[in-house]
């Protein structure tokens, strides 16, 4: 009798995480470029705040009240903001793209896109401001406890001042990123509005 | 007891249910089981009302009601003052697995090491971290699979699995990685597995799931004979979870075919349980092999698992479905020196096991513990002795903190949120649209966390009788989550054991106004028309329930109980003996199947009914007194006698029964002066 290979292990889920507005839909459209398996259903359509695309899956809105769908996109990479993180079955391997901004920057983005919303500021913004300074230790803590968890952490600022190493940093990381070129012409520097 | 220094095993193999093993034994396939059996005994061993496994496992250890014992469920919220630690906290935010530190008495291990006897445990549910122990401590963590697709040199052993220190070196090597369980292993398993199409992902995963499973359990087993052959032992206790993980992903397929599963699926999955099975004897045979024939072994369950008729569905591991699969009874076996041989356990639950091996080892029983020794297990059982308790009143043992290992290194903790700050980010988040509206979401994991372990802890107050402690707490879990129907029903559940019908019928009519009916409201409302002497009311509820909750064992039996209200013994007896088809472990069908019979004048069936009654369930009171009535009829006075004390010890005062008793006592002294007794003052 042949013997059977050895079961794969399930493959990674790839998440591309970060507080919104860090620049989350930008890693994803730079991984859609470069050929990974994209998990999205592109309810929310491009916009004035994110001219390329959202890049999202509508389930993971609901992702504190059901998960049990993530095991079946193992090998896909899916946007879920950090906040979410802990709601991830805590037995699915992850490789995790941690996209960083400068957090003044964050909240500047999140404040144009409600008013473009028509949407009141929901919170006083030094609350919130330190409610996600802490929320990003959290994430910190919860992504170096995790395990089978491989985490590489960009920062929003290098990726658009220094796109090719950033770009190459991704590709040793998801190996199956194979069209630089591609992923170079995503990233455009004139989306970096809100600076601080 | 046996004179020599006892050695004691203690075997969990979780779900494990004598509805699958007893088609293998006599079919041959668990010789080792088997042998365990001709020279022991066995029985059912009832289960908790909350048959989930950290729940179970705990009142094994402990011998305690889960509100005594503290662990209540899966996962608890991280106290806010307490930062996260990495041997403790499993990565959400908020929110960690119960673990040894959860327990609020002492366990087993804890009560024997305190002895000065040998102790080791392995692999229990919530033991995480190891505890330190007058032998090894490993917590279940030991056998998580928290390998990546690393090599097996680069799987780390998280902090706090074992103690002592000196132990973790040569224990964890012993680990098995699950990509060391290649194909050929898979076969037993799965014969035709090179069928499959390993590129399709539902296949995949099940593989994988396969030899992870088999990979924790043989990293325990591992372990387990280590440990018995290199140090000295006393007591060493072992579980294993993969029959319950195995039955959460293939049960479905065991046969027999259920509707709505592929026949060829089944051909390919549906021999993985049996095998289950086997493994798990196999590996019986080697521990007992290891320790020597004068080990004493309790192999036990926690629960059963579903494996006909009464499978509940297709799917197994769905979260929130999966505790439906669980089954009342589990397993219970135990064989050694001067334990009875040939002998069937009667009455038998879980609460029993710690009690039981405490008095094996000629210790005290707590009288603060809910389980009794199992006194037919042992050929010549001696007086027991009891103390109050053994937990130390100054000093909560499971708060006592386990030094981290030298070598852990503690990643920064994040600073707690506030609730305000926690709610700022969830508004912004709903705003920005990156999260569902918050009325349709929980506020948090540990509000969620919190929530279920008090709705728990309910369950486990009924089960004590502790009715006002009950109602109280159901009362703040329904005032946080008035919207919460689970909770509603658990309310109403509670207020009519709490013989409070208004407060019921209040909550319940509030509840019919502004949600759908369903089965659970219709039943409860049967209750209550029963409450109001409205047996026909009640009945066209209990049919509107199972119009909608399709037949049940549990609502044939409610029937059957309306049907001997109203007299109609035959139609009672029907509905009684339709329940224990579906089900034959059915302690309450079983009484009134009994009752039915008497009023019939079957007495001699009536009696065995009653008897099968108390056999599957022993603090059931209503048992106790029908089989005490029935005896009393077929003259048998001091055995009816007896019954009728057991049943008013575990509910005192009941007049009726009291009354019943007192009437018992003079005919049974008439009885004996009819037979020549002569009675000298």
């Amino acid at each position: 009798m042949n013997p059977l290979p050895a079961p794969d292990l399930a493959a990674p889920l790839v998440i591309v995480t970060g507080l919104p507005r860090s620049g989350t839909s930008l890693v994803m459209s730079l991984l859609a470029a470069g050929g990974h398996p994209i998990l999205t259903d592109q309810l929310r359509t491009p916009d004035p705040d994110n001219p390329r695309g959202y890049f999202e899956f509508e389930p993971v809105k609901s992702l504190m009240r059901d998960n049990t769908w993530l095991h079946a996109h193992a090998g896909q990479a899916i946007k879920i903001i950090s906040p979410l993180l802990p709601f991830i079955p805590p037995d699915l391997p992850l490789d995790v793209i941690w996209i960083q901004r400068h957090l003044p920057e964050v909240l500047a983005s999140q404040s144009a896109m409600l008013v473009r919303a028509g949407k009141p500021q929901t919170a006083d913004p030094a609350l919130l401001a330190t409610a996600f300074q802490k929320q990003t230790l959290a994430t910190e803590a919860f992504l170096t406890r995790r395990p089978r968890t491989r985490v590489l952490a960009l920062q929003h600022h290098e990726l658009l001042q220094s796109p090719v190493q950033q770009i190459t940093r991704l590709q040793d990381f998801l190996p199956i990123l194979q069209n630089h070129d591609a992923m170079l012409q995503t990233i455009d520097p004139a989306l970096h509005r809100q600076r601080i | 007891m046996a004179d020599a220094p006892r050695k004691i095993l203690l075997v969990g193999w979780d779900s494990a249910d004598w509805r699958i093993i007893d088609p293998l034994l006599e079919k041959g396939l668990m010789p080792v089981l088997a042998s365990v059996i001709s020279r022991g005994s066995r029985g059912n061993l009832a289960s908790l009302e909350s048959m989930l496994s950290p729940i179970v496992w705990t009142s094994i250890a402990t011998g305690k009601l889960p509100h005594k014992h503290g662990v209540l469920g899966f996962i608890e919220p991280v106290p806010r003052d307490e930062s996260s630690d990495s041997s403790l906290d499993h990565g959400c935010e908020g929110v960690r697995p119960v673990g040894s530190t959860t327990r609020q008495t002492k366990a087993l291990w804890n009560i024997l090491s305190e002895a000065g006897l040998h102790t080791h445990m392995l692999g229990w549910f919530a033991s995480h971290p190891a505890e330190p122990i007058h032998g090894i401590c490993v917590s279940e963590r030991f056998s998580l699979t928290a390998a990546d697709l690393s090599p097996l040199e680069n799987w780390p052993l998280p902090a706090g699995t074992i103690t002592p220190a000196t132990s973790r070196g040569w224990l964890q090597d012993l680990r098995v990685h699950p990509s060391e369980i290649e194909g050929d292993a898979l076969l037993p398993f799965i014969p035709r597995a090179a069928e499959l199409d390993q590129s399709d992902p539902v296949t995949a995963r099940l593989l994988t799931s396969l030899a992870v499973i088999l990979a924790k359990a043989a990293s325990l087993q591992a372990a387990a004979t280590a440990i018995i052959t290199k140090q000295p032992w006393d007591f060493l206790g072992v579980y294993f979870q993969a029959i319950d993980e195995l039955g959460h992903h293939f049960m479905p397929w065991h046969p027999p075919v259920l509707p709505g599963i592929d026949p060829g699926e089944a051909a390919l999955f549906g021999g993985v349980m049996e095998m289950a099975y086997r493994f798990h004897d196999m590996m019986l045979g080697q521990l007992l092999h290891l320790a020597g024939p004068d080990t004493t072994l309790v192999l036990v369950s926690d629960h059963g698992f579903e494996s006909g008729a009464q499978r509940p569905g297709t799917i197994a591991n769905d979260h929130a479905t999966m505790a439906g699969w669980h089954r009342r009874y589990g397993i219970i076996t135990m064989a050694g020196p001067g334990l009875t041989s040939g002998e069937r356990l009667y009455g038998s639950s879980v609460l029993d096991v710690t009690p039981t091996i405490l008095h094996l080892f000629g210790l005290a029983v707590g009288e603060d513990m809910d389980g009794k020794v199992l006194v037919s297990a042992l050929q010549n059982p001696v007086p027991l002795t009891r103390r109050p308790t053994w937990d130390d009143p100054t000093r909560n043992p499971s708060k006592i903190p386990t030094p981290a290992p030298p070598d852990l290194v503690v990643p920064r903790s994040a600073p707690t949120t506030t609730s305000a700050e926690e709610q700022a980010v969830l508004d912004q988040l709903v705003a920005l649209g990156y999260l569902e509206a918050p009325e349709a979401s929980p506020t948090s994991l540990r509000d969620t966390a919190r929530r279920e372990l008090q709705y728990n802890r309910i369950g486990s107050l009924l089960e004590a009788r502790d009715y006002p402690a009950a109602a109280r707490h159901a009362r703040e879990l329904t005032a946080e989550c008035p919207d919460e129907r689970r909770y509603q029903l658990k309310l109403i559940q509670t207020l009519l054991h709490s013989q409070l019908p208004h407060e019921a019928q209040q909550v319940l009519t509030t509840l019919e106004t502004s949600t759908a009916p369903c089965a659970g409201t219709h039943r409860l409302a049967a209750h209550l028309l029963l409450e109001q002497r409205n047996p026909a009311a009640a009945m066209a509820r209990f049919q509107l329930a199972a119009a909608l909750g399709g037949p049940s064992p549990g609502l044939t039996e409610q029937i059957g109980w309306v049907l001997l209200r109203q007299r109609q013994w035959t139609a009672a007896e029907s509905h009684f003996r339709e329940a224990l088809s579906l089900d034959p472990d059915r302690p309450h069908s079983l009484t009134g199947l009994a009752r039915a019979l008497v009023r019939q004048d079957r007495d001699e069936a009536a009696l065995e009914a009653a008897l099968g009654a108390v056999g599957l369930l022993h603090f059931f009171p209503l048992a106790h007194f029908q089989l005490g009535a029935i005896l009393s009829k077929m003259g048998d006075y001091a055995r009816a006698i007896r019954s009728f004390e057991i049943g008013l010890s575990q509910q005192p005062g009941n007049p009726h029964a009291l009354r019943y008793l007192s009437l018992l006592h003079r005919r049974h002294y008439h009885h004996h002066l009819g037979s020549g007794f002569t009675f000298s003052p």
